[in-house]
């Protein structure tokens, strides 16, 4: 990925929300550089800052949270630099949406239930100045067949009318309406049976590959990560701990934490006869463990874990992890693997 | 909603006997709505009519007894004297058999007759009612429609803007406005404002309308009309505006809370269209219902402050009605606001199917 | 007859102190003397002002606080850690009765410091206390003033009426007579007539609708159709009519017609409730293993709409209120002396709305009456998170 333009710039970005128990870390410190064309995969578990990051992109955090510190570099279309922060009202306004556009966890909400598709589709487009109704027609029917739905019928129902994975599609669809740059799928799939995922995720590489966008795509779900990530990064307690190109990741994982997913994913363990999850529950994020934060959970914790908090560090080509013990992890790993393939050549033999 | 289902008249139907179609029309419209709460509502009307027709006349005295019981204090008649004043004077039969009494007026009703007053002259129940009702739906309409509009937009600022010390001001206002019964701020008004300070003079804004300035549409009119109704509405604002502003104000935070308020704001579109659009839309729909159960009530209005204020309207002329014993009005009176109760549920429930997209195909 | 009584009595206080050596008794056995000396001083209290019935009360609440405190460590199956081979499973009656004690103790203490933590609540609470208190224990204090007094008329005065002075604090009325003592007097009759007629009507309104969503069929449609029918007819004027017809002697009957009317609103919001409740999982497996009706409305349905009820009753107490000073303040229902109520409506009759020296006699109950509702209102925010356990847990 190298080399290729970059288009989205996130450095040192911290993000607090302030709760009746006190100042809660929800993001701390997060860097890393969207290149153009390229889907990043957010992985982590539930609670982990993966949609306060994303929220944070696009400042559309609630009232209580603040965005402590942090920089966030957009290039829009013609080349030109925008700090996303430093964005007003107005300015910020036309940004959303034509520039970065997000699909959101639980689409069965999104949409508003008393005003018609179609109206949305409007809404939006006025919003951003087109106001040649034909053309925004047009231009929805063609995403809605790109995103395979019926157009006509979808374009006049109400949303109450629409199944949950046609509103989904529906969401998708309205995201690229104005051409944006960056999408970001937040869990676009969860909520839906397996189907209606696998379809989903056909159509989203379909129309990667184009219209170009690049995209954050958030999941819990590793496989769907792999099957559409050119890098993943992996995110526990509000910091990414550890991110590299899809296949460093999912073949020589570096971080205890991520080896620690690999384990309890289903899918990338075959043979295995029991899941090992990850031990312990993610930690109170109004007072996280000093040092590294996963120690507690960690089997590969030293003394030093505890205190010092490990720094980031280029493990590889485009390979950034926070680990101490990054080169055990590694070779546990690799272990790991050989033993899994075994066991499963033993069961077929 | 009302759609009824007809038979495609193109389509060939096997045996097409009149008594089969008949019968399935016959369904159809039993299934449309409309039928169905008409009938429903003619049904609750024909009970309550008939409820309160025997419990009127159950109540103690009749209205001759009650007259005679006057002339007998008043003029310091002996009972006789006053028997034989008071019988020329009604029309009214007090040992006719209830049954009697009961289907004439029903045969009455049936036609659209609700009866002759017993004791104001034999005039027409519906031409008092139309007389008195116009009083109450001013002053009683008014206050709604005054509280309700406050209600929603202060109480959308107020979830707006929660937290601040706009919010916390009002959240107090709007407890003291919806804990202190109507009565109670009637007579503060009364006592505080009009006696104690002497902000206004009392004599001035009781009643109706001063009686010299002559009716019509000239300025001076309605500017009594607006006077005199001033009290009783904003008794009636204050009374009501709390409970509209704390039900807006949650109505409204659940709604922000929304995930599609956060993608309108993610799709960039203007503050205004958000409020109007999809907080203001959404946010009010639990509201109606309340409204039209408000609208239901208005005729029954606030008998309490028609009377502290001395405004003619229907509720106090009720109240004194039922002092009279003056059977056939009260219960015209009841038939009229009972059927506004009726009408507005039905009314409301047709406006909810009209806002709110997903209750008009669910609709039986 | 009601049956709330709510006068300082000598045999009260007796029955009270009687009642509170159980939580002394228990507190001194189990080394929680101060808590055993409050719950002495509560339950004191507490028949002194209820007579038998808030002796006993505060009898059952203040001991099981007391065994809360003493029990607070003991090894309970169900709550504690402890492997199942640790715990002692032969529990004597006596026992069982201690543990079931010491839960409910727990949740009261829980509800208190829930109740203290609303501040609105809290200070609607102490509102409602002080109007209880001044009707109850007032009367020990204040003699009631209930004769004419010509003498009290001022020289130049045209009538008795008289603005507060430092003799009478708030005035004297159309008699001359103390509105002081009038108010002490006077807001008994009304705040029991009242809570008895909430208490009622919630009554109804709880199980007429728990029936009909259980039962469900042809019962609800009845019980419905009742329900709708009455909501129909406009309240007040019903009440009007009803009240002229059954002129009361008893304050009583006032708080049964009260209920009769007003039963169908929390009706409803019950039923609908437990409908919706009637599909959830524990609810279903009660019906499948055929619980009976009553233990699955009781144990398993009731306690989920707790919240809900309780702060529709004290709606209901503040309507029924409203309702009965309407109703005296239009003069249909027999005066009695003395009576917040029947002081505005013979303050007004007395043209005391005219007459800035008697603006008291009706100021007085009004404003009485306004803060009593106004108490009640913010109550209920506490009501609300003591009965709500998930805002109880401050989530
Ligand atoms: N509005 C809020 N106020 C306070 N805390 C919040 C708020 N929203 C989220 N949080 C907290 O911030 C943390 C991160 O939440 P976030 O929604 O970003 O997690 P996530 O990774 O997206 O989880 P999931 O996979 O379940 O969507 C959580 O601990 C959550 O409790
Ligand atoms: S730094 Fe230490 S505690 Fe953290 S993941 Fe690596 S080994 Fe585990
Ligand atoms: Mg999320």
């Amino acid at each position: 990925m190298a080399g290729k333009e970059v288009v989205l710039s996130v450095q040192d970005l911290s993000i607090t929300y302030l709760t009746r128990r006190g100042r809660l870390q929800a993001v701390s410190h997060a860097s890393f550089d969207l290149h153009r064309g390229e889907t990043l995969a957010l992985i982590g578990e539930s609670g982990c800052g993966k949609s306060t990051l994303n929220f944070g992109l696009m400042r559309l955090l609630p009232k209580n949270a603040n965005t402590d510190t942090g920089k966030i570099v957009y290039t829009d279309q013609a080349g030109q630099k925008i700090d996303v922060l430093a964005l007003n009202t107005r300015a910020l306004r036309k940004f959303r949406w034509s520039e970065c556009a997000m699909v959101f966890q639980g689409a069965q909400n999104s949409l508003n239930p008393v005003i018609h598709v179609r109206d949305m589709i409007y809404d939006t487009a006025k919003a951003h100045g087109l106001n040649n109704r034909g053309e925004v027609r047009e231009r929805a029917l063609e995403l809605f067949r790109k995103v395979r739905l019926d157009p006509e019928r979808v374009f006049n129902s109400y949303p109450h009318e629409l199944s949950g994975g046609m509103r989904q599609r529906v969401l998708i669809a309205l995201g690229l309406l104005l051409n944006p740059q960056v999408v970001i799928f937040d869990e676009p799939t969860t909520a839906l049976d397996i189907l209606t995922q696998r379809s989903i995720l056909n159509v989203l590489r379909d129309l990667k590959e184009e219209l170009g966008f690049s995209s954050i795509f958030i999941s819990h779900d590793l496989a769907v990560a792999a099957e559409i990530a050119d890098t993943v990064a992996t995110m526990y307690a509000g910091e990414i701990v550890e991110m590299g190109p899809v296949n460093d990741i999912f073949y020589e994982p570096r971080h205890a934490y991520t080896l620690g997913l690999m384990e309890a994913s289903p899918r990338l363990s075959v043979g295995r006869e029991e899941l090992d999850g990850i031990p312990g529950s993610p930690p109170d994020l109004v007072e996280p463990p000093t040092g590294c934060k996963f120690h507690i959970r960690c089997p590969f914790a030293i003394e030093t874990c505890k205190t010092t908090p490990p720094p980031l560090e280029q493990a590889s080509m485009g390979h950034i992890v926070a680990c101490y013990k990054s080169s055990e992890v590694l070779e546990k790993g690799k272990e790991l693997r050989s033993i899994s393939s075994t066991a499963r050549v033993a069961r077929l033999s | 909603m009302g759609v009824i289902p007809f038979r495609r008249t193109d389509q060939p139907v096997s045996q097409p006997s009149l008594w089969s179609l008949s019968k399935k029309l016959l369904r159809a419209v039993y299934r449309s709505y409309i039928f169905r709460v008409t009938v429903q509502g003619i049904l609750t009307l024909w009970v309550v009519t008939t409820c309160t027709f025997y419990m009127i006349r159950k109540m103690p005295n009749n209205p001759i007894e009650v007259k005679i019981d006057e002339f007998q204090t008043k003029q310091n008649l002996t009972y006789e004297e006053a028997r034989s004043k008071v019988a020329g004077l009604f029309d009214y039969d007090p040992d006719a058999p209830f049954i009697e009494q009961y289907t004439d007026y029903m045969g009455n009703l049936v036609q659209g007759d609700l009866g002759r007053s017993i004791t104001t002259g034999r005039t027409p129940v519906s031409q008092q009612i139309a007389k008195y009702l116009p009083w109450t739906l001013f002053a009683v309409g008014l206050g709604l429609l005054i509280s309700f509009v406050i209600g929603m937009i202060v109480g959308a600022a107020m979830a707006y803007w929660r937290g601040t010390v706009f919010d916390n001001v009002m959240t107090a206002f709007a407890s003291i406005s919806y804990g202190i019964p109507d009565f109670v701020i009637a007579f503060m008004i009364l006592l505080i404002g009009g006696i104690q300070l002497e902000l206004f003079q009392v004599g001035d804004y009781i009643g109706s309308v001063d009686p010299e300035i002559k009716a019509g549409l000239n300025p001076e009119y309605i500017r009594s009309l607006l006077q005199h109704v001033l009290l009783p509405v904003t008794t009636y604002v204050l009374a009501s505006v709390g409970g509209w502003m704390l039900t807006m104000k949650s109505s409204t935070i659940s709604t922000l809370g929304e995930d599609y308020i956060t993608v309108a704001h993610a799709r960039g579109l203007s503050q205004r269209r958000i409020l109007f659009g999809y907080v203001g839309r959404n946010a009010m729909l639990p509201l109606m219902t309340r409204l039209a159960i408000s609208v239901g009530f208005v005729l029954s209005g606030s008998i309490i402050i028609e009377y502290i204020f001395i405004y003619p309207g229907l509720g106090k002329y009720l109240f004194e009605m039922t002092g009279k014993r003056d059977y056939t009005t009260i219960q015209g009176i009841f038939l009229v606001t009972s059927a506004a109760v009726v009408i507005s549920n039905i009314l409301a429930d047709l406006l909810y199917g009209v806002l709110d997209p997903r209750v008009r195909v669910g609709s039986k | 007859m009601g049956f709330l009584i709510a006068v300082a009595t000598i045999p009260g206080l007796i029955i009270g102190i009687l009642c509170g050596l159980v939580p002394l008794g228990i507190g001194l056995r189990y080394q929680q003397l101060s808590w055993g000396i409050v719950g002495l001083v509560l339950c004191a209290l507490a028949g002194f002002s209820f007579s038998l019935i808030g002796g006993f009360i505060l009898l059952v609440l203040t001991t099981a606080v007391v065994i809360s405190y003493a029990f607070v460590d003991r090894e309970d199956p169900f709550t504690s850690r402890a492997s199942i081979e640790a715990v002692n499973f032969e529990e004597s009656q006596l026992e069982f009765l201690m543990r079931q004690m010491a839960a409910l103790g727990r949740t009261i203490r829980q509800s208190v410091r829930a109740l203290i933590r609303n501040k609105a609540g809290f200070l609607g609470f102490l509102g409602i206390l002080f109007f209880v208190g001044i009707s109850v224990f007032g009367p020990l204090f204040v003699e009631y003033d209930g004769d004419t007094h010509v003498e009290r008329l001022q020289p130049g005065a045209r009538t008795l009426f008289q603005k507060p002075s430092s003799e009478f604090i708030l005035g004297l009325d159309w008699k001359g007579r103390d509105i002081f003592s009038h108010m002490v007097h006077g807001g008994q009759n009304l705040i029991i007539t009242s809570i008895e007629a909430g208490l009622i009507a919630t009554l109804v309104a709880v199980v007429v609708g728990a029936m009909a969503a259980m039962i469900g069929g042809v019962v609800d449609q009845i019980l419905s159709a009742i329900a709708n029918f009455i909501l129909t007819i406009p309240q007040f004027p019903l009440l009007l009519v009803l009240a002229s017809i059954l002129s009361f002697s008893n304050r009583f009957y006032l708080a049964l017609l009260f209920a009769a009317l007003s039963w169908p609103a929390l009706m409803r919001a019950v039923r609908a409730q437990v409908l919706s409740l009637r599909e959830r999982d524990y609810v279903q497996a009660a019906v499948a293993l055929d619980l009976g009706l009553p233990h699955i409305i009781i144990r398993e349905v009731l306690p989920n709409l707790m919240s809900y009820i309780v702060v529709n009753m004290i709606f209901s107490i503040r309507s029924a209120m409203y309702y009965i000073v309407g109703l005296v303040f239009l003069g249909l229902v027999p005066l009695e002396e003395p009576d917040w109520g029947v002081m505005i409506y013979v303050g007004r009759q007395q043209g005391a709305i005219f007459n800035s020296d008697g603006a008291s006699m009706i100021l007085s109950p009004v404003i009485a009456i306004a803060l009593f509702q106004l108490s009640l209102i913010l109550f209920t925010r506490s009501l609300e998170e003591v009965f709500n356990p998930r805002l109880r847990s401050g989530l």
